[in-house]
């Protein structure tokens, strides 16, 4: 009961307060640049400014053999070298070809680029040309056979695969800010004394943070999730875990708030905190980069299974697996900070 | 109600000690003051009582429980007025007091009728941030009445306060007492601890060093004095500062000291207001000769203070 009702004023406070409206703006900031700013997919294709300068039939020749290769919808054809020069200007992403026949009477390929290409990168290109053109040649065999081990794997569109680190973001970081916000509002204006010498218990009091915590971030969560994975997510197990991820950074955000006063002097641990939390970005987005280290980050395990909550067949016992730690790893901190609360506030 | 023994504190963990050797009892339905400049060691001791500070030496006991081993249940017989004002300020008086009417086990009174006892009923629907620091306060203050409390921590109630306000806040204080409420209250203000208590110990540097009923110490070190004001002759008069009309400094004449201001009447005449002590004969011929000889405008009996018994005591000012 007096749980409840220190919750209902607890949540009162924070629709009455601006850290509320920050959570909330930052969901829909993320929502706006991911729907309208940000393609589905961020391409890393580039488009190809193209001049065939040749007779028939050989023009015809190459034109098709470019009009059937992998990159025939990045093509773009012009009618002089001029052109293609002013296009790189305008573009500074894209590359050109010009296809020529010699002095000698060969057909010359010559590659148009930017000018800041590596020489690897200029030989990649030089040999995937030569590459494309061999499989033309009589008799081409492709002896290359590729295996996938450990089965296939859904693809995520890119805007998909960026939705779990906002949702880390908003349960563990921001929850662990603002939750940090509240208290120190609370030892500032000097409630949480009164709040000391009334027959309320201070697990009644923290439990009311974490619990109005829970309601803004799933909330936020929720309208984000809905907004970009659309039907893609498995919403059940998705709010579960976020649920626990929530508890999880918000503990965090208890147990600092007991070491110190006032948000000034907790602010560099909150930073030390939240950059060891971020860190599991780095191995999120670079796979071959996951050192043990890291992924013994809570933030790590965290973004991978959002991300199988958002693909078809989830493996569902990974995900609670690290819901289940995420919830006793929260209880520990919650007990940690309860017992450095009731350290410093007595009783 | 409230017994304190071998009561020590360190907030260092060391042998610097805020509070040192406090020992005293409160019983059911009195009224003591705990008296000291700041930094005595005044609230210090109040933290422990109600279990904001813990008890590490000495042994207390309030309302019936140990502080060793304090019991959430015991704030349903507690109430506390804090010095700083400490309410929500995003929420109304009404929704703050409401608020920590549900925390309570035991009945409570209407957030309202509280309100008006201290004349906020008007802004009962305003952010108790809008309000002034009086105001707040009040409403600290009458938060504290909530859960009715058999025992009330009062901690300088009417610091800050107008002397209106001031004066409400006392006549509920002295209502409540009437009605068998037992209050502990911590101040530097002598003259509200004269008026509401039935006891006062004088705290200095963490130490106790005196506890008795304001009477009695007013009987034992106190004594009665005669403040009288009359004219005299300029030349006769002491010395003012160049302007004529500043304070003059502690000087003796006859007897009599004069403690006061003396201010130009015009013509030639000062007037000079001086306090005789009764019980020093030497003094109270001087009061006779003044009388005889000098033209009296005002004169009253003064008893010594509290304030200047704690300074005889002590050896040390309140502020």
């Amino acid at each position: 009961m007096k749980f409840l009702t220190t919750f209902l004023k607890d949540l009162k406070l924070s629709f009455r307060t601006f850290y509320i409206y920050i959570e909330i703006a930052l969901a829909v900031i993320f929502i706006l640049v991911m729907l309208f700013v940000l393609p589905e997919n961020f391409t890393t294709e580039h488009d190809i400014y193209t001049l065939i300068e040749l007779e028939e039939p050989a023009y015809t020749q190459v034109r098709t053999l470019f009009d059937e290769g992998a990159e025939a919808d990045r093509l773009i054809y012009l009618d002089s070298r001029k052109a293609i020069e002013n296009a790189l200007l305008e573009d500074r992403e894209a590359a050109g070809i010009h296809v020529f026949r010699s002095a000698e009477g060969r057909i010359t390929y010559d590659f148009v680029l930017q000018g800041y290409e590596s020489p690897k990168l200029v030989e990649l290109l030089k040999q995937t040309f030569i590459g494309d053109l061999t499989t033309y040649m009589p008799d081409y065999e492709d002896q290359v056979s590729i295996t996938t081990l450990g089965g296939t794997r859904e693809k995520l569109s890119d805007r998909l695969t960026v939705l779990p680190v906002f949702l880390v973001l908003n349960s563990a970081f921001t929850g662990l800010f603002i939750v940090a916000a509240y208290i120190f509002m609370d030892k500032d204006e000097g409630t949480i004394k009164a709040l000391t010498v009334t027959p309320a218990k201070i697990s009644d009091y923290l439990l009311a943070k974490l619990g109005m915590m829970l309601v803004t971030g799933m909330l936020t969560s929720l309208l984000v999730t809905l907004a970009i994975a659309r039907g893609s997510a498995h919403y059940g197990p998705l709010m579960i875990f976020m649920a626990a991820a929530n508890l999880f950074g918000t503990a965090i955000g208890l147990l600092l708030t007991s070491f110190y006063d006032d948000l000034m002097k907790a602010m560099s641990s909150i930073f030390v905190v939240v950059f060891v939390l971020a860190f599991s970005t780095i191995s999120y987005f670079m796979p071959s980069f996951n050192p043990l280290i890291i992924r013994m980050i809570p933030t790590y395990p965290m973004l991978v299974s959002i991300r199988e909550l958002l693909y078809q067949q989830p493996n569902l016992t990974y995900v609670f697996a690290t819901a289940g730690g995420l919830l006793a790893g929260a209880t520990l901190i919650f007990m940690l900070a309860l017992y450095r609360f009731k350290k410093t506030l007595t009783v | 109600m409230v017994r304190v023994e071998g009561l020590y504190y360190s907030y260092t963990n060391d042998d610097k000690y805020a509070v040192k050797d406090i020992s005293f009892e409160i019983e059911e339905g009195e009224s003591f003051g705990l008296l000291g400049p700041s930094g005595a060691g005044k609230s210090t001791t109040q933290n422990i009582l109600t279990g904001l500070l813990p008890l590490k030496t000495g042994e207390v006991r309030v309302a019936g429980y140990d502080m060793h081993h304090p019991k959430r249940e015991m704030f349903n017989k507690l109430g506390v007025s804090f010095e700083q004002s400490n309410v929500y300020g995003k929420l109304t008086a009404l929704e703050n007091l409401e608020f920590y009417r549900k925390l309570f086990d035991v009945p409570t009174l209407d957030p309202m009728e509280l309100l008006t006892l201290v004349g906020l009923d008007q802004v009962a629907a305003k952010k108790a941030a809008t309000f002034s620091k009086g105001m707040k306060h009040r409403l600290t203050f009458v938060r504290s009445m909530l859960n009715q409390p058999i025992l009330w921590f009062l901690d300088e109630p009417t610091t800050g306060l107008d002397p209106a306000i001031a004066s409400v806040i006392k006549d509920i204080v002295k209502e409540k007492k009437e009605r068998g409420t037992t209050i502990f209250l911590t101040t530097h203000n002598m003259f509200l601890a004269d008026e509401l208590c039935d006891r006062v110990g004088f705290i200095v540097d963490g130490t106790l060093r005196l506890i008795d009923s304001p009477r009695n110490l007013k009987l034992k070190y106190g004594e009665k004095l005669v403040e009288v004001e009359y004219v005299e002759e300029a030349e006769e008069a002491v010395k003012l500062d160049a302007s004529g009309t500043g304070i003059v400094s502690q000087a003796t004449i006859g007897g009599g000291t004069v403690t006061g201001t003396g201010s130009s009447t015009g013509g030639g005449m000062r007037l000079i207001r001086r306090h005789f002590s009764l019980v020093d004969p030497v003094e109270v011929a001087a009061l006779q000769e003044v009388l005889a000889t000098r033209k009296i405008e005002t004169m009253h009996t003064k008893e010594a203070t509290l304030e200047e018994i704690f300074i005889k005591v002590t050896g040390r000012k309140l502020v």
